[in-house]
């Protein structure tokens, strides 16, 4: 049964090499370029993924704090520390400060240490576990959330390659 | 999702979750949109809607039937290039745009039949067909020789999900935030 755990390791592994790839060499106009003005940026998509992770391991699968709380990263950006971007508006988007991408990633990897070392230790039951969704109140699986986490984080990924598709041309 | 077959890998519903709330959240994304949008591109060298569904449904039917189960794909089988005239027997990876043009208009409706189908297989493999070993086992496949059926599993969720949140980007560049 570990074998399905290296799944889902192996997914969240290959998705934040990617990011790391992506991000490579960007420019902080690059991180900030919007193609339509309600399209989000780079730097925010960034923060967002690492939000996203870090909410969904800690506060729903571990009902702790969340890094970004707990290790106090959201002072270190000026951000709120509720803050996680959903439903952000175009204009609350472009007001983010403006923060370190190597910093932000930071946080990303402080976040991702928990997130294997639970995904390691977490009982077989979990999967089976009701658990409620933060934002909609719902009750969902603990597989629910290993897929979904996988699936969200990929979503932006492939926005943030489709962006830098955008400004550099392909495999630029 | 409790009926499925494997009982010693728990995990799997994570994964069969995961492809299935691609698959949701794509046809959601698709919905209404018209043939200019889908095959509209931001820059010239960016791939359309259309081309991502396709090349979507071509990576699931390759990496479940192809790599990991050594048959071969229901595009061959059910001769999907034929019916949707498109020559090009590849999954798409590594397409330059000039050949990505010369698919011309790509009939999305009859992709998301190929793509149904292409997701019954991967449901019924995952509920009856998987072996124990096919997580473990190394790939002989020559694209991904060297790898185990887990990180296989793992790259079609990471590959879905990064385009199906390359057209809800392309769909909110269009019509805006949630339209």
């Amino acid at each position: 049964m570990s074998d399905f755990r290296d799944a889902v390791r192996s997914g969240l592994i290959e998705y934040m090499e990617g990011l790391e790839k992506v991000l490579d060499g960007l420019s902080e106009d690059e991180l900030r370029y919007q193609p339509a003005l309600h399209a989000n940026f780079i730097e925010w998509i960034v923060w967002h993924m690492a939000r996203v992770e870090d909410r969904w391991v800690n506060l729903v699968l571990r009902k702790d704090d969340d890094i970004w709380v707990k290790d106090r990263w959201f002072e270190r950006f000026g951000m709120d520390a509720d803050d996680y971007g959903r439903e952000d508006t175009a204009e609350k988007m472009r007001a983010m400060p403006k923060t370190d991408i190597h910093e932000m990633m930071e946080y990303y990897r402080a976040a991702r240490e928990v997130t294997l070392a639970h995904l390691d230790s977490m009982p077989v039951e979990d999967l089976d576990r009701t658990f409620y969704h933060p934002r909609r109140k719902v009750a969902v699986s603990g597989a629910w959330v290993w897929g979904h986490i996988l699936v969200e984080e990929a979503q932006h990924l492939g926005q943030i390659a489709y962006l830098r598709g955008m400004m550099r041309g392909l495999d630029g | 999702m409790d009926s499925l077959g494997i009982v010693m890998q728990p995990f799997i519903r994570a994964i069969n979750s995961g492809v299935n709330e691609c698959y949701d959240k794509m046809n959601r994304a698709l919905d209404s949109l018209t043939e200019d949008e889908l095959s509209w591109q931001p820059t010239l060298h960016a791939n359309p809607i259309d081309w991502m569904v396709w090349h979507m449904a071509r990576v699931e039917d390759n990496l479940i039937n192809v790599v990991l189960q050594n048959h071969g794909s229901i595009w061959d089988r059910d001769g999907w290039g034929r019916r949707l005239n498109i020559s090009y027997d590849g999954a798409g990876a590594g397409m330059t745009m000039r050949e990505i043009r010369e698919m011309g208009r790509i009939d999305v409706d009859k992709v998301l039949e190929y793509y149904g189908s292409v997701r019954d297989a991967t449901s019924d493999y995952f509920a009856n067909k998987m072996q124990e070993d096919d997580l473990t086992r190394v790939i002989e496949h020559s694209n991904f020789r060297g790898w185990t059926g887990a990180q296989v599993l793992g790259r079609l969720l990471c590959e879905e999900g990064e385009h199906l949140g390359q057209i809800e980007y392309l769909r909110g560049m269009m019509r805006g935030l949630n339209q």
